[in-house]
This record gives C-alpha cells, sequence and structure tokens, in this order.
C-alpha cells in the first residue's frame, strides 16, 4: 500500500515537472531540458518498477529488461521533445527569428515567404472585367504578379504591389486573406494533398480601366491627384495619384537569374526612396492633405443656408478687405476689384461663383465656429478633438481630413473667418473634396466611399458584396439644390468656365487655389457632371499648380468629359 | 536429456507473459525434438507435420506437457509461422505503404505524370521499388533455408530502409538545386547501397556459413569470429589509426573520419564498430565469470582488474576518438554499445554507472578544453544566435513547420536544412510526415531494441553467452545510433554527425547497419535451439 503511495507521488511529481518545462518558451530551453533530463530518473525508476518480478528472475533478464527500460525512456524523451517543438510551441518556433549576435543578420523561416511564392493569388478587375492584376505561373511553380494593362502605374496607388522583400501594399495588401486563398477553407483541406492547389479569390474594383489610364495620362508630369466618384453611390470610378511607380519594378521576374533580379528590384526600390522622386509610393488621393483654398466655400455655404436666419445668404457684401479681429491680417480677394463682378449687395451665388474671400469671412464669423465645424462634420470633416466622424475608405489607408490641426484654434476670430473661404489651419484630401462635390450632386446625401464592389471566388460565386449605403445628410435637399445653382453659375460665368469641355458634358463645380508657405499655391477644382443630372463627381488637385481657376478647372473639364466617353453608367 | 529438460522449465516460466505469439515453449517443442533426433526438415510443410508430431516417442512428465502445451496452439498459428506468414505479411504492408509514398511525391512534385492505370503506376514506383522488392526475395529465400529466423527483423529493416529510400528521392531534386554537384542523384545511390545491403544480409543469414566453416576449422560461425577477436580488434584499430594519418573529410563535415580508395570512400569508424561488438562478446564471454567476482579489497568489492582494464581502454579510446577525430557521435556510440554489454555480461550496474560518471568526466574536461566541443553545446543550448546555428536554427523552423501531420511527402521544404539527406534527415521526416511520423519512425526503433533484447534474453544456457552479447551489442549498436542522432536533431543532446541507422544517406553505414541486422538474424536462428539447417 505504501509501495502503491509512494508511486503514485512519483508519477505526479515526474508529470508535475515535465509539464512544468513544457510551459517553458523556447527561450528558456535549459530549463525544459533539466526538467526532461531530471524527470527522466523518476519514470525510469517508474517503469522498471513496473516488469513483473517474475520476470527478472535472472540477472540476464533484468539486466536486459533495464536496458529495455532505459531506450524507451530515451525515445520517450525524444518524443517529449518533438511534442514540444511540433505541436505545443511550434507556430512560436516556426515564426521566431534568429538574430546573429556578431553580424546582426537575421535568418527567418523561409518557408512562410515560398509559400507565399507558390500562391496563385485571385486576379483584379475592373468593373467592367477588364483584367488590371493577374498572376503568372513559372515553370518552377512560382508565381508572380502580372499586369496586363497599357499602364500599369495609373493603378499602382490602388492595386499596391507583391513585393517578397518589400511587402504588400494597397487592395494587395487590404484584401490578402481573400487573393491569397487562406479566407477559403475548401481551398485550405486540397492544400493538404496538392501544392499548386492553392487559387486565392478575385477581387472586382469600382475603377474603370480606361477612365484611370485616361485620368493618369492628363496628370502627366504634374505632381498631384484626381477622384472620380459616382455621387449616387460612393463607387470611385477613378483614383489617380502622380508621380506612381511601376509596380512590375517591385515583381521579380520569373525564370530571371535571381540575384540580377534582386539587385533590379533592389536599385527601383532604392531609387523611389530618393527625395527627387517625390514620394511615389504615396497614394496622395487619400493620403495627402492640402489646405482646401477655396472648394472649401462649397461646406461654408451649405453652413449658411442650413442655418440661414443666422448667416443671412443673401445679405452679403464682397468688400476689397475685411478685418476678421483687430490686429489680424485683414482678409483679401485674390484679384482686386471682385466687387464688380458680384455685385453690390452680392448674393451667396455669386460670392461663390467669383470666390469671394472677405464675403466667406462674413459668413463664418456669422456662423461661429460651433456651426461652422457641425456643419464641415456633416461632410466627414473633423477637428482634432474628436477623430471619430471621418469619412475613410475601408478598402484602402485613408488620412482624415482636419478642419485645424491645433486643438482650439477655431476659438479665435481670425482662425474662424480664414477657415471660412478655405485656409486657416484645414487638411484635406482629394478624396474628401470629391465627397463634397459628390454630397452636393447627390441632393446632400453623404455616401460611403468605397473600391471594392465583389470578390467573386473562380465559380464566380460572390464571397463579398459591398452595399450601398448612405452615411448621413450632409445638407438639406433644397439647400444642396441652391449650392448646385451657384455652382453652375461658376461654371458658366464665374471662375470656372476653364472646366467646360466644348460641350463634351455640363459641368458645375468651385475652384480653389491653397496657397501655402511655399509660395506657388495648390491647385483645386471640384466638379460634378452632368450639372443636370448628376453622375460623376471629381476632384482634381495639382501641388503647385498654381490657379486653382486655370489648371485646376481644365484638368477637371477633361476628366469629365473622359468620364462621359468612356463610363458606361 | 537432463540438460534439456532444465531448459524446458526455465522456458516454460517466460510462456505465459510472452505476448507476442512467439511462446518460447513452442521453441521448446522444437529443441525437445532436436534432442530426439529429428529427421532433416526440409519443406515447410514437412515441417509443420513435424511441429504436430512433436509429442510422440517422449516420456514422462516432459511428453505431458509438450502435448498439453500443443493442444493449446492453435494450427493457424503453427503454420503461420511455418510458411513465415508474419514477415511476408508486414513485408507486404511495408512495400503499400512506401508504393503511396512514391505516388503521393510523384503527385506533389510533380515529377512524372500519374496515368491512373495499372501500368502508368507501376511506372512509377518501378526502379524506385526495386530495393524494396529485395526483402521480399530475401524473405522467400530465409522461408527456404533459414526458416527459423526471427520474423521481425527483416520487415523493421524494410521499413527504415524504404523511408530512407523515399527520403532520399524526396530530397534529390531539392538537393541538386541548392548544392548542383555536390550530391548526384542520391536517390539511385542509396537504391545500390540497399540493394547491396540487402544482398550482404543474405549471404550472412542464407549462407550455411556453420558448415561451410566446420568442414575447414572445425568451427561454427560464432565459434569462429569469437576465436578470432584480436585480430578483428587489431583490424578495427589499424583502420582508425588509417584514418588518422590518411583520413579525409570529402563533405567538409570538420571531421576526417573517412578513407579514400580510388573512387570509394569509406568510414572505418562503421566497420570498427562491428569488430568492437564481436570482440567485447568474445571477451566478455571469457572473462565473465572472473569480471563478475571481483576483487575484495579490506571488505570493499572492487571490479576485477579483467573489467577494469577494458573499461579503461575503451575509455580512453572514447577520449581518444574525440580528441584526434572530432568524433564525438561515434564516441559516444561506441562508449554505450560497451557499457549495455558489459552490463548485460556481469549483471552489475555500477559498473555502467560509474562507466557513464567516468564518459562524462572526460566529456566535462574535453568542454574546457576543445573549442570543438564548447562549440557543440553551445549551438545545441542556444542556436539563435550563432553564426554556426543556422543549421540548428533550420531543422528548428523544419520541426515546427511540420506540426502533427506534416506537410506531407513532397509539400515541405526539408531541402534547405544543411545535411538534410545525412545528419538531418529526421528533421525531414518531422517535417513532412509530422509528429505522428516521426514518432511512427522512433516506435521502429524502440521495437527493434525490444526485438533485439528479446532475442539476446531467450538465449540460455552457459554455452550461449558469446551470442547473446552478440545480439545485445547489435541492437545496441543500431538502437543507440538512432537515438544519438534523433536527439541531436531535437536537440535533446548536442548534435553530432553520425547516421540516422537504414535511412540516412550514405554507403558505407548502410551496408554495416545490413551486417549488424545480418548478424542479429543469425543470433535470432540461434535462439530457436537448433543451428542452422544443413
Amino acid at each position: 500500500m505504501t509501495k502503491f503511495i509512494l508511486h503514485r507521488m512519483v508519477l505526479f511529481f515526474t508529470a508535475g515537472m515535465l509539464i512544468y518545462g513544457m510551459s517553458q518558451p523556447p527561450e528558456r530551453e535549459s530549463t525544459w531540458l533539466w526538467c526532461l533530463w531530471l524527470a527522466s530518473i523518476p519514470a525510469g525508476y517508474l517503469a522498471f518498477s513496473q516488469i513483473p518480478l517474475r520476470l527478472r528472475v535472472n540477472t540476464i533478464q533484468r539486466s536486459l529488461q533495464a536496458l529495455t527500460v532505459i531506450m524507451g525512456l530515451g525515445f520517450g524523451m525524444l518524443s517529449l521533445e518533438l511534442l514540444r517543438q511540433q505541436v505545443i510551441w511550434s507556430q512560436y518556433l516556426a515564426d521566431a527569428v534568429a538574430v546573429n549576435a556578431e553580424s546582426g543578420e537575421t535568418s527567418s523561416n523561409v518557408r512562410h515567404v515560398m509559400a507565399a511564392n507558390r500562391v496563385h493569388r485571385g486576379s483584379m478587375r475592373d468593373r467592367n472585367g477588364t483584367i488590371i492584376v493577374d498572376t503568372t505561373v513559372g515553370a518552377d511553380g512560382r508565381t508572380a504578379r502580372s499586369y496586363p494593362v497599357d499602364t500599369p502605374a495609373a493603378f499602382a496607388p490602388i492595386v499596391g504591389f507583391v513585393s517578397p522583400r518589400y511587402g504588400v501594399s494597397g487592395i494587395e495588401a487590404t484584401y490578402a486573406d481573400y487573393l491569397s486563398g487562406s479566407r477559403n477553407p475548401l481551398g485550405q483541406i486540397f492544400r493538404m494533398f496538392r501544392r499548386d492547389a492553392v487559387r486565392g479569390d478575385d477581387v472586382v474594383l469600382t475603377i474603370d480601366a480606361q477612365l484611370q489610364q485616361a485620368v493618369y495620362a492628363f496628370l502627366g508630369n504634374r505632381v498631384g491627384s484626381v477622384v472620380v466618384l459616382n455621387p449616387r453611390s460612393g463607387a470611385i470610378l477613378a483614383m489617380a495619384s502622380s508621380p506612381s511607380y511601376d509596380p512590375r519594378d517591385m515583381t521579380p521576374e520569373l525564370g530571371a537569374d535571381p540575384v540580377a533580379d534582386q539587385l533590379r528590384l533592389d536599385a527601383a526600390w532604392q531609387r523611389m526612396l530618393q527625395s527627387d522622386a517625390n514620394e511615389p509610393l504615396l497614394n496622395r488621393a487619400i493620403q495627402g492633405r492640402y489646405p482646401p483654398g477655396s472648394t472649401f466655400k462649397i461646406v461654408t455655404a451649405a453652413a449658411v443656408l442650413e442655418h440661414a436666419g443666422i448667416a443671412q445668404p443673401d445679405d452679403i457684401t464682397c468688400p476689397e478687405t475685411f478685418q476678421s479681429e483687430p490686429g489680424a491680417p485683414p482678409v483679401v480677394n485674390a484679384i482686386p476689384n471682385l466687387n464688380a463682378k458680384t455685385g453690390n449687395p452680392a448674393s451667396l451665388r455669386s460670392v461663390v461663383a467669383f470666390s469671394c474671400n472677405t464675403a466667406f469671412a462674413q459668413y463664418a464669423l456669422r456662423l461661429g465656429a460651433t456651426r461652422l465645424v457641425s456643419s464641415a462634420e456633416r461632410f466627414g470633416f473633423v477637428t482634432p478633438e474628436k477623430q471619430n466622424g471621418a469619412v475613410t475608405l475601408s478598402d484602402l489607408q485613408t488620412l482624415s481630413s482636419l478642419l485645424s490641426v491645433d486643438d482650439g484654434f477655431l476659438a479665435i476670430p481670425a482662425a474662424i473667418a480664414d477657415t471660412g473661404f478655405g485656409q486657416g489651419q484645414l487638411l484635406v484630401t482629394p478624396l474628401q473634396m470629391a465627397l463634397v462635390a459628390a454630397t452636393i450632386a447627390n441632393d446632400g446625401v453623404l455616401m460611403q466611399p468605397y473600391v471594392v464592389e465583389r470578390v467573386v471566388n473562380q465559380q464566380n460565386a460572390a464571397l463579398y458584396s459591398h452595399i450601398t449605403r448612405p452615411i448621413r445628410r450632409a445638407v438639406s435637399s433644397l439647400n444642396a439644390i441652391r449650392i448646385r445653382d451657384s455652382m453652375r453659375y461658376a461654371v458658366t460665368d464665374g471662375f470656372g468656365t476653364a472646366a467646360q469641355n466644348q460641350g463634351v458634358i455640363t459641368v458645375a463645380g468651385k475652384s480653389g487655389t491653397a496657397e501655402n508657405p511655399t509660395g506657388i499655391p495648390h491647385a483645386w477644382f471640384i466638379a460634378y457632371a452632368p450639372a443636370e443630372n448628376p453622375l460623376y463627381a471629381v476632384a482634381v488637385m495639382l501641388e503647385y499648380g498654381g490657379e486653382g481657376s486655370n489648371a485646376g478647372a481644365t484638368l477637371a473639364g477633361q476628366v469629365l468629359a473622359a468620364a462621359a466617353q468612356t463610363v458606361q453608367p | 536429456m537432463q540438460e534439456g529438460s532444465g531448459r524446458w522449465h526455465v522456458d516454460c516460466s517466460n510462456c505465459n507473459a510472452d505476448d507476442d505469439g512467439e511462446s518460447a515453449c513452442q521453441d521448446s517443442t522444437f529443441r525437445a525434438g532436436l534432442f530426439a533426433k529429428s529427421p532433416a526438415r526440409n519443406s515447410p510443410l514437412e515441417y509443420v507435420a513435424y511441429t504436430a508430431s512433436a509429442g510422440e516417442g517422449m516420456h514422462g512428465t516432459l511428453k505431458t506437457q509438450i502435448t498439453r502445451r500443443y493442444h493449446r496452439i492453435p494450427h493457424m498459428k503453427a503454420l503461420r509461422r511455418a510458411l513465415r506468414l508474419d514477415e511476408l505479411g508486414l513485408l507486404l504492408l511495408v512495400l503499400v505503404i512506401y508504393a503511396v509514398g512514391y505516388i503521393q511525391l510523384t503527385l506533389t512534385t510533380g515529377s512524372a505524370e500519374l496515368v491512373p492505370t495499372a501500368r502508368g503506376v507501376l511506372r512509377i514506383l518501378w526502379p524506385s521499388m526495386a530495393p524494396l522488392l529485395c526483402f521480399v526475395v530475401l524473405s522467400g529465400l530465409t522461408h527456404r533455408f533459414q526458416p527459423l529466423t526471427d520474423q521481425l527483423l527483416l520487415p523493421m529493416t524494410a521499413f527504415l530502409s524504404g523511408m530512407g529510400l523515399l527520403m532520399s528521392a524526396r530530397l534529390d531534386p531539392s538537393l541538386a538545386i541548392l548544392y548542383p554537384d555536390t550530391y548526384p542523384n542520391i536517390d539511385v545511390r542509396q537504391a545500390i547501397w540497399i540493394t547491396f545491403g540487402s544482398v550482404i544480409y543474405g549471404l550472412i543469414v542464407l549462407v550455411p556459413w556453420d558448415t561451410v566453416l566446420r568442414a575447414r576449422t572445425k568451427m561454427t560461425l560464432f565459434d569462429w569470429l569469437a576465436h578470432y577477436r584480436y585480430a578483428w580488434l587489431s583490424i578495427g584499430l589499424l583502420l582508425i589509426v588509417a584514418t588518422f594519418v590518411f583520413g579525409s573529410d570529402p563533405n567538409n563535415s570538420g571531421v576526417r573520419a573517412w578513407l579514400t580508395i580510388g573512387p570509394l570512400t569509406f568510414q572505418p569508424s562503421e566497420l570498427l564498430k562491428i569488430l568492437l561488438v564481436i570482440f567485447l562478446a568474445s571477451y566478455l564471454e571469457e572473462y565473465r565469470s572472473q569480471i563478475d567476482r571481483g576483487v575484495r579489497v579490506w571488505g570493499v568489492s572492487l571490479p576485477a582488474l579483467s573489467a577494469l582494464v577494458p573499461l579503461l581502454v575503451m575509455w580512453g579510446m572514447a577520449m581518444l576518438l574525440i580528441v584526434l577525430q572530432r568524433d564525438l557521435g561515434a564516441a559516444l556510440m561506441l562508449f554505450s554499445v560497451f557499457l549495455a554489454m558489459i552490463y548485460v555480461a556481469t549483471g552489475r550496474g555500477l559498473y555502467a554507472l560509474g562507466g557513464v560518471l567516468a564518459f562524462v568526466v572526460g566529456a566535462v574536461v574535453l568542454y574546457q578544453v576543445l573549442p570543438i566541443v564548447q562549440l557543440r553545446v553551445g549551438l545545441w543550448l542556444d542556436p539563435w544566435t550563432q553564426t554556426r546555428g543556422y543549421q540548428s536554427i533550420q531543422a528548428i523552423f523544419a520541426f515546427a513547420s511540420g506540426g502533427i501531420f506534416g506537410s506531407g511527402i513532397g509539400l515541405g521544404m526539408p531541402g534547405i536544412v544543411p545535411a538534410a539527406h545525412t545528419d538531418y534527415v529526421f528533421a525531414s521526416i518531422g517535417e513532412e510526415l509530422g509528429l505522428l511520423g516521426a514518432v511512427g519512425v522512433m516506435l521502429v526503433y524502440l521495437l527493434l531494441a525490444v526485438r533485439g533484447y528479446g532475442i539476446a534474453l531467450r538465449l540460455t544456457g552457459q554455452f550461449s553467452t558469446f551470442a547473446q552479447l552478440l545480439a545485445v551489442g547489435c541492437t545496441t549498436i543500431l538502437v543507440v545510433q538512432a537515438f544519438i542522432i534523433i536527439g541531436g536533431n531535437v536537440r535533446l543532446i548536442p548534435l553530432t554527425g553520425i547516421t540516422m541507422p537504414f535511412v540516412s544517406y550514405g554507403g558505407s553505414a548502410v551496408l554495416m547497419n545490413f551486417v549488424v541486422m545480418a548478424l542479429l538474424a543469425r543470433v535470432s536462428v540461434q535462439q530457436r535451439g537448433v543451428g542452422e539447417i544443413s
């Protein structure tokens, strides 16, 4: 009986020691090894004591049985080591990275990379089924991205790249689960038996490939970005950012000499990081933030109309200068004698069309910070204090658009006045300004923007579909109509006449010339078309592009004409 | 007859607990029959008939006991043993396992088109499976010429060799890409070695050496081996000395343990291990009683000089191997084999324990002195931050990526681990077959230990000590080798360059393992109480 209890105690002690050792992480390997080796002694005693006495009557039997027990223990310890490395800590060890103490070089599990290299990633198609990104399979079973379009660089800011060395970006990153097939449980099972069965799902974009390339070509060598979207649904039809990069420079070439190919990839990467390359990896349409200039007046105008009783939209003048508060630099207009064009007294319609800064400074002061901010927030702008209302693209990494950089900036009257006509500390993305145009075009309802229409598997069954979703009403339908009237007037008679495009499509819009510390202003233009029944909303932004009414309006006109000619509604 | 009945009773004490279907009592049936001047048995069916009539003409208690026992044996069991159906069945199972393995390998690597017809399947299997068919042929020949050989040894050998073949076929394309000219066609070479090995196995087991040698020297094979023990030892030591002088290192492993003769490279330590086992078996048999007695000095029992001397010599040799040849693995293996044999010969755990302690002390001293030992221990405890840890780290990744079920044959990347086909073949198995496959392979080695020691255990009587010790030595060589290299792979102990018996790629190792297995098989014939059938 005492022997029975003793054996139980030894058993529990041994098991406890092994469990404790097993729970030690791989950094504390020696603790585990101590536990394992020490536990082998009581385990051996237990094993030997289990052999019936009648089977060890003579010396030879005893010693051979002891040897067998020792061998069994040895293989038992090996099995426990395997259990530790292949089951308990396997994920930890498979993902571990070894850093050489002397050279600092790292070595990690190449299987992850190689597995990714063999995945037949799904394709990306535009709204018409044109394949933008595809996968080619090399002779050795490795796969690489291919871009069967004329200008892959036009799409790079959206689709991103897949590089074994520099990672994954764009839709390639946000939809990696679908594209690499890891969202496909059936595929996972096939993968246990066949190497070549990993096939990702296809992503269908809202982009129109033809329009996207046309827009990228319009930008040419200029630095800037363009967003075209459908105001009714929020679907992004084109989103160009310039300068861009050729995603083929990030893609390993199948069948090429690996060393030479790696040098090519490294050189391309280094070239993009140089300062004169102008940050090609930045998607300016959603990650570039600029002062919006006069395009923001549409937001102020919306606030004025929503609070017509306080802001008195049609009781306004357009003086040469306006002193917002004592001591502050006076607000001036872009050109002298503007009130000759706006009329005196002016109207909301004319101060929008002729972009009168002094008038909007007055409006802003009448509204006060609270009303201006709350109206702007309805369009998706945010303040540094309250960031959560920002409208972002869930498909791509988007920066929010700020009404001010510093907390409490809008408490100063001069700051409110400046913000009212689009200066101050405003920092906005072109996407956000396109959404302003789209909201006005969509009778005041802000739609959730999106770029991925759906994800389909090889059998063309949809695994994910975007559901068109209004975010909120930003402005009443009646006020939206009044702003549309003003924007149309700006293009027919105001500062946006350059956006008229030989009558291809009737355009309504608002220019912006954003002053910045470097001197040459940024050129902006937000617009929608056709003016009567808007199908396209656009924001163009040219860094240091000069007058919005000139370069900006011309580009917007070109883009809308191209949209009218290429996009099937 | 007195002798015979004495053995009979000893055997019967075993047979109740003997659950492997090879009850010792049945062996005694044959043994007793042999004393009764049995007719020569040439064909299996005659053999069955003979078995059935073994109880005839016996007297007294022995006869009744045999008759009683006989009636408890189902006829099927006797038939299975007589026709060696267990061996054949297990061999066919091994063939099926590797046929599936090869087909999967073909599918996963796309090395050949699989046509789903019998001919298409055979075209994939034919050249690769040829060496495994040798084992079926061997089984047939054993059935004809040496029907009393143990039935598990050949299937175990076939399983392990098959694993070696499959892994070399698996790794060959990877190695061809990674090291274009270093290891050409390892799958073909391994197949040739295994074919050669099985031929050598057949020559040792099937040729009636006892008769051949008795005609010339009046000695049986084991007597002959035991008699010339100093010759074997001298040959072995000469070869080792030769490696000190002329040794080469064809694989840049850091160990000069090979001899190059023309186009052939050969690792003498592989041969040495067999010669040493034969020597020790013979030496310990002769001096067993003296060693066992010990010397009492002032009331304290000390080991006899005849035990102390070989102990010291072996210890010295192991240390010399480490110091001069940097061959830690061989030293550890030879010393373990020696300890196992002296332990079985004397039954004194203290000798073994003392030997272990002496080895540990030697190792600790060498650790202080030799940088290579420090390096190996350092890599064992923490490979992560060291330049030389690359191999270890890659093996860790391989095991960790394998998981429980493994990636599947041909679906992992075991080729990245340096020496994946030799030292680290177990990591390849662990990655592609997972925990289950790796434990399965280890279980075969453990089964080999149980079976080998079982063979030694059933040999009784004072005239079989040599065979007994030979069985212990042969079994221990194979199993300890497997333990050392697997332990190095999974970092239970420091890694030492040693082959995994039958599985690792390598010519001399494979051949010598077959010799060891053949000797064990011959001992198992002895175990049945009869010599070979002439």
